[in-house]
């Protein structure tokens, strides 16, 4: 579970970037983190991973605060971040080796996962290569790679499905809801309303740094009395931006 | 055709100018370049307009003073070769934002003109240093006309591109070649670097097997002709003797027809690379290294799979990507290796007999002294460490989410600018047995070295906290623009320098003791370094590295 409390950030000390923020992210949803660019969603993610200090209010996850116990918190989670070009001088096996070294991932249990999951995204022929010879698409698939190897309860992922092929892309999904369905949490950003209509259980929509809506997509389509596609009643929430 | 030249040169020295943060510190640099530059012009002015003076009025003597035109010439053209292996290797092949510009309709030599900016102006930066103050000590005590500052201007904007664009010329033409091998980033290191130990090897072979009788009696035939020496030691490098003719000569026609002969080869070199650059160039550059094959045997896998400590791993990777990063490798491990190098070739040049006997004929103290200012000097500078987090650009956020402990991170980070220095220094303590430094100067030297080191690894740390340059898009930016560690180097050599000054005209004799109060000074210093990067540096500094 995430439990995001009242935050607030500022970077210049006048501009509210995040102001008052309140979300909870329940165990075992796909919640999808909606809002035009600027609105705020990458500096909520980066003070959720601990990248960012908080300003002002507490987050936390599974019950650890990122800012009281980062290393514990850092633990629980894995995270894509949006830009995939890290890195790029180790071969695409190194890289997956240190994260699992980072998490300690025992030496079997990393052989074992880093066959399949590669497998899976079709990167296995392209290990030892430099990860800078990879395509964009590749660079993401190797990012989920390793987020998955040491297996984290929360998954956050920063425009994930960019870049990705259709049959990574389905398998990610396929993994996400799996992974989700076992009682775990998925919070993820995208641009993609598509996407977040196929896949999401809630989402939560910010604006100017401010939660505009958060929950179902019938609860949103309720709440506006429209049957129209999430991606009219985006528009039309997200007007002012 | 030129305003594109032009606008591409721009944007190129704007990327690596641009401090790609919101701090500037501009005024830092202005305020340190108002201290330090005079206090070292005139340490040189001092030092060298009293040889320069003496040497003058020896060869006036003999009536051969243009010698000593042609000599500072051929000096800086000796820095600006070696430099411009570095700089041009730096800048024309080791910087990967060359792809940002191939797809635009611009000519190869478009490019090339831009791309040579940079290290243009490194190139001039070297050359004032030297031929700036010597003009005016030579231009004084040879009580030279206007048209001696003239020419002399003519020549500081000219003869530095003559130099960079031979080496230009020779590296193109040799990197269009290497450029088909598939580790493409290794290859061009390995060229590189050859191709300069080559040219060193070359001159200290030819130097080596040079006949002293016959040299002597060259000597003695050049010396009866009218500027003699100069054609003597100018005919290597042609532009050097019509530089020094000109200034010599600077009232009348000869001087004239020398600045036009010069101007001349400049032109002919300055065709040249464009030509070079227009048919070479791209080939050179295209294309990048892929590394090994994609599929891994199981053997490889395993291997490479191997479970480690999270401080060991971190330590690895940083390493690795030290030395796969050529514009890392090159700044941060062989260049520093190059003054060792230097060191070495002046041993085994003329100076190396007077040299080899330099440990036991200079007085204890005094040898003492001179080392622990060559440590200063090599160690102050520290480029792993001043690029310990800016190095890590798009990436540095993973030290951020990822569950590393901080103090492994700062730790695996000062560890490896520890150890980097350590490699050419370890080459100059093997020249210093070879030039027979007693046993216990030696051991001291190279304890105080090592402490010192740790100072200087902190600094250039702190350096990159407080001004990080972490937006670059190409390596290379990483180490263009940043004259901090720069500035902070010259006031380390300055502080140190001035207590090296006052124990070296004490009545001090005691080694032992000068050891003992430097040691004091570099333990008293790393200590307050060390607390305060403990006390002040902090999981939040590096989360707000980018605000």
């Amino acid at each position: 579970m995430i439990e995001i409390a009242q935050i607030n950030k500022s970077f210049d000390g006048k501009n509210q970037i995040i102001e008052d923020l309140t979300l909870t992210v329940p165990d075992g949803k796909i919640v999808g983190f909606l809002g035009p660019n600027g609105a705020g969603k990458s500096t909520t993610i980066n003070m959720m991973t601990g990248i960012l200090p908080i300003d002002k209010g507490r987050i936390s996850l599974n019950g650890i605060d990122i800012e009281k116990e980062p290393l514990k918190a850092k633990q629980i989670f894995g995270f894509v971040p949006d830009r995939s070009d890290i890195f790029l001088r180790l071969k695409g096996l190194e890289y997956l080796n240190f994260i699992a070294d980072i998490y300690q991932v025992p030496e079997e249990m990393r052989q074992e996962k880093i066959k399949y999951l590669t497998e899976q995204f079709a990167i296995d022929h392209a290990l030892g290569n430099y990860i800078q010879s990879y395509s964009h698409g590749m660079r993401q698939k190797i990012a989920v790679t390793s987020v998955l190897l040491h297996d984290p309860d929360i998954w956050i992922l920063d425009e994930p499905l960019t870049g990705l092929d259709p049959k990574s892309s389905h398998a990610l999904k396929q993994m996400m809801r799996e992974h989700a369905d076992k009682g775990n949490t998925v919070f993820f950003s995208s641009h993609g309303l598509e996407v977040v209509e196929q896949i999401c259980d809630e989402v939560a929509i910010i604006n100017h740094g401010k939660l505009l809506f958060y929950g179902t997509i019938e609860e949103l389509q309720a709440k506006y009395q429209t049957d129209q596609s999430l991606e009219n009643v985006f528009l039309e929430l997200t007007n002012d931006a | 055709m030129m305003r594109n030249t032009w606008e591409v040169t721009k944007i190129m020295l704007k990327m690596q100018y641009s401090s790609g943060g919101k701090h500037s510190n501009t005024w830092i640099y202005a305020l340190l370049a108002v201290i330090l530059i005079p206090f070292f012009l005139i340490i040189m002015m001092q030092v060298f307009g009293a040889i320069i003076e003496n040497v003058y009025h020896m060869l006036t003597e003999v009536n051969q003073e243009s010698m000593l035109l042609g000599f500072v010439l051929l000096f800086i053209t000796a820095i600006l070769l070696f430099f411009s292996f570095i700089t041009i290797l730096s800048a024309f092949y080791f910087s990967d934002d060359i792809t940002a510009y191939i797809p635009l309709p611009l000519h190869p030599y478009q490019l090339l003109i831009g791309k040579a900016a940079n290290p243009l102006i490194y190139n001039y930066l070297i050359s004032a240093v030297i031929f700036i103050p010597f003009l005016f000590i030579y231009g004084s005590i040879s009580s030279a006309p206007i048209l001696f500052y003239v020419y002399g201007f003519i020549l500081f904007i000219f003869f530095p591109i003559i130099p960079f664009t031979i080496v230009a010329i020779i590296l193109m033409f040799l990197m269009r070649y290497v450029n088909i091998a598939k580790n493409k980033d290794r290859s061009k290191i390995f060229m590189g670097a050859g191709s300069l130990i080559f040219v060193i090897l070359v001159n200290v072979l030819v130097r080596l097997n040079l006949d002293d009788a016959a040299l002597m009696s060259a000597f003695t035939a050049y010396i009866q002709e009218q500027e003699g020496l100069l054609k003597m030691i100018t005919t290597i490098f042609p532009p050097a003797y019509f530089g020094a003719l000109s200034l010599h000569f600077a009232n009348s026609w000869q001087g004239l027809l020398a600045i036009v002969a010069l101007l001349a080869i400049f032109i002919i070199t300055a065709l040249l690379f464009i030509w070079a650059g227009q048919r070479f160039y791209l080939k050179g550059v295209r294309g990048m290294s892929s590394g090994s094959k994609g599929n891994l045997s199981e053997k490889a896998s395993h291997k490479l799979t191997k479970q480690r400590s999270i401080l060991k791993t971190y330590i690895r990777k940083e390493i690795k990507i030290i030395i796969r990063t050529p514009a890392f490798l090159m700044q941060c491990v062989v260049q520093p290796l190059f003054f060792p190098v230097f060191i070495t070739v002046i041993l085994f040049l003329d100076l190396g007999e007077g040299l080899s006997s330099l440990g036991s004929v200079t007085p204890e103290k005094n040898l003492f002294l001179i080392l622990f200012m060559l440590s200063i000097v090599m160690l102050s500078i520290n480029a792993t460490a001043f690029t310990a987090i800016s190095r890590e650009g798009p990436s540095r956020k993973l030290n951020l989410f990822l569950p590393i402990p901080f103090h492994h991170l700062i730790f695996a980070k000062l560890l490896v600018a520890y150890l980097i220095p350590l490699i050419p220094f370890i080459l100059i303590t093997f020249i210093g047995i070879y030039v027979n430094i007693p046993i216990h100067i030696l051991i001291g030297w190279i304890g105080i070295s090592l402490l010192y080191n740790c100072l200087a690894v902190i600094i250039n740390f702190l350096i990159d906290v407080y001004s990080p340059k972490l937006h670059w898009t190409d390596e290379q930016e990483l180490f263009k623009g940043r004259f901090t560690p720069l500035f902070i180097s010259l006031g380390q050599t300055a502080f140190f320098g001035i207590i090296t000054l006052i124990l070296w005209n004490t009545n001090m004799e005691n080694v032992y003791l000068i050891m003992l109060i430097l040691l004091i000074a570099v333990a008293g210093l790393t200590d307050i370094a060390k607390t305060y990067l403990k006390k002040k540096i902090t999981l939040e500094t590096l989360q707000n590295l980018d605000n």
